[in-house]
């Protein structure tokens, strides 16, 4: 099996004159979680259509497994699993009949069917439900429903195309749930877009970053931060934050800026000479303002800003 | 994009396909209301005569005169209710984002579909002239031996029906919509054109589907109709209905419905989500 389940070579796709993805090249690493970011009409859901073959590419190769999708998408999609957006179900069908059909569909036998739909629906959490109609199913009920039904035939890639967007909070934490059950205990390389960052930070080891088209940068969420050399950290203080405390923070070593936000600290580090935080923690201490807490503020969404600002 | 060729698990899928839209008409509010059309027209024609002191018919020709003047609507209406909705509703209810991102080709889709609606139409066209034989049998104690050709005819005029509605189904984005267009094209917008090419150019339309032919390809209805129109036709000197060589009748309906389900697996073939 290759290292790299998805490869991506030179995608392109035109409508008329807009050009919705630009000659994309991109390598998902094997059994890796990979977050797609990047802003509205990016490309991001264009390109996975494209791999899910909902849409035709105007040229450039699609790989899945080694198997070009823009060429033959019925062997390229053999092994992989698809939610892309929020997909609906017959609403008559039950979960369980759902499976049924699906796994009619990609050639499994009834006996293996049925095995893999209990393990799925457990895993799932919607074992209770299994009978029921989906039409009378809540969003996210459904859209956990369209997990399940993805992993049937155990394939080793699934592709996810926004799978929270539209559901409620509840609908959202629930997916978010079932994901992480499926990364920590599944053999799978996970290709998700999203724009929804703590989601991907909560969930993905890998970022890949698009703009225009094209990519930008594709990375450990690790690498990334660190790439910028910036890390924006929040610190919580007994008292409401003064003119004097700030200019005290600001006036730390690796501390690049120090504002206020809210009742706290917005304080933006330098990480160019390596992790700074240990020293930050000990010299915030030292200056004994009533710090009592000291977390990371959304730095995948300040590395993503900085990303997508150059990019323009 | 997919090529034409099909391999042997092409052809279990397309079953597949076949199997659960047949299922998903039959689970339909569209078949209901179908089954209800069918049984009133029915009902109507057997019980009104009766109710007007008279019967259905006391010749095999009469029977089939009233029952199977309906038939060309039903199977129209059976067109327009399931084939022109196969395709749009996939992607309008977004069932496409489960069922086409699978290990399936495009082409097994658009024949299982194609197949289910032509099937579950055929069947219920079937039934009617079923229906038909038997009251012939019980009113008369005859039935018209031309009632098969009919029904191939019929047939033949089912497939071009469907395949126009699928093709609509493949172009359009909402069902509602797809429905009315097909409802449209074969009731009003072709039966116009060819009236048009008649009167206005002179042109035999023999070319043209027409739904009338499953009645005009049977001598007994000929006859019925023309005699009851007996003092016009004498008049005028020209017979009300034609009587119409099945064959060729046949000929045009599966043409028709060939072409128009070629144009259609193209149009699907580049329809994207």
């Amino acid at each position: 099996m290759s290292e790299s389940p998805i490869e991506i070579i030179g995608l392109r796709k035109e409508y008329g004159e807009f050009i919705a993805v630009d000659g994309l090249t991109l390598s998902i690493k094997k059994n890796s979680f990979t977050g797609l970011l990047g802003p509205n009409g990016a490309g991001k859901s264009t390109t996975l259509k494209m791999l899910t073959h909902l849409i035709n590419a105007t040229s450039g190769q699609a790989l899945l497994n080694g198997v070009d999708v823009t060429k033959d998408p019925k062997r390229a999609l053999s092994g992989v699993g698809t939610i892309v957006e929020t997909p609906e179900f017959y609403g008559y069908m039950s979960p369980r009949k759902t499976m049924r059909y699906i796994g009619e569909i990609i050639g499994m036998s009834p006996e293996s069917v049925s095995a893999q739909t209990e393990e799925i629906l457990e895993e799932v959490h919607m074992t209770k439900w299994a009978d029921e109609p989906l039409g009378t199913f809540s969003k996210g009920m459904r859209q956990r429903i369209a997990l399940g039904q993805a992993l049937l035939g155990d394939p080793n890639i699934v592709i996810l195309d926004e799978p929270t967007s539209g559901l409620d909070p509840r609908g959202m934490a629930e997916v978010r749930e079932t994901l992480k059950n499926i990364r920590n205990n599944k053999d799978l390389t996970i290709l998700m877009s999203s724009h929804i960052l703590h989601e991907v930070s909560d969930l993905c080891d890998r970022i890949a970053l698009v703009n225009n088209g094209k990519l930008l940068v594709s990375d450990t969420i690790e690498a990334m931060e660190s790439a910028t050399g910036k890390r924006r950290m929040i610190a919580k203080t007994r008292e409401v934050p003064d003119e004097r405390m700030l200019a005290l923070v600001a006036g730390l070593d690796n501390v690049v800026s120090a504002e206020r936000l809210g009742n706290d600290i917005d304080l933006t580090l330098d990480m160019s000479k390596g992790d700074v935080r240990p020293q930050l923690y000990s010299d915030l201490d030292s200056l004994g303002i009533g710090i009592y807490s000291l977390f990371e503020n959304e730095s995948l969404e300040a590395t993503y800003l900085s990303l997508i600002k150059e990019s323009r | 994009m997919e090529g034409f060729y099909i391999e042997r698990d092409d052809l279990r899928q397309t079953y597949v396909v076949a199997k659960n839209e047949t299922y998903k008409f039959v689970k339909g509010k569209r078949f209901l209301v179908y089954i209800a059309l069918m049984a009133v027209i029915f009902c109507l024609v057997t019980l009104l005569p009766y109710a007007l002191g008279d019967n259905p018919g006391e010749t095999k020709g009469e029977v089939i005169t009233n029952y199977l003047m309906f038939v060309d609507g039903l199977a129209l209406i059976a067109a327009a209710l399931f084939a022109s909705i196969t395709l749009v509703s996939e992607y309008e209810e977004r069932t496409a984002l489960i069922l086409f991102t699978r290990p399936i080709k495009k082409t097994a889709i658009f024949i299982g579909k194609f197949v289910a609606c032509f099937a579950l139409e055929a069947a219920m066209v079937i039934v009617y002239y079923l229906l038909t034989v038997g009251m012939s049998f019980a009113l008369v104690g005859d039935v018209s031996s031309n009632i098969p050709q009919s029904l191939g005819v019929a047939m033949t005029y089912l497939f071009a029906a469907s395949g126009i509605a699928v093709l609509i189904s493949a172009l359009l984005k909402k069902s509602g919509v797809a429905t009315v267009m097909t409802f449209l094209i074969l009731l009003v917008i072709i039966p116009l054109i060819s009236q048009v090419m008649q009167s206005v150019g002179g042109i035999d339309t023999w070319f043209i589907i027409d739904s009338n032919h499953m009645l005009h390809c049977i001598p007994d209805y000929v006859e019925t109709v023309n005699n009851s129109f007996g003092d016009i036709i004498s008049e005028m000197g020209v017979d009300f209905v034609k009587y119409v060589p099945p064959g060729r009748s046949a000929l045009v309906g599966i043409t028709w419905g060939v072409v128009s389900c070629v144009a259609a697996w193209g149009a699907f073939l580049k329809k994207e989500f």
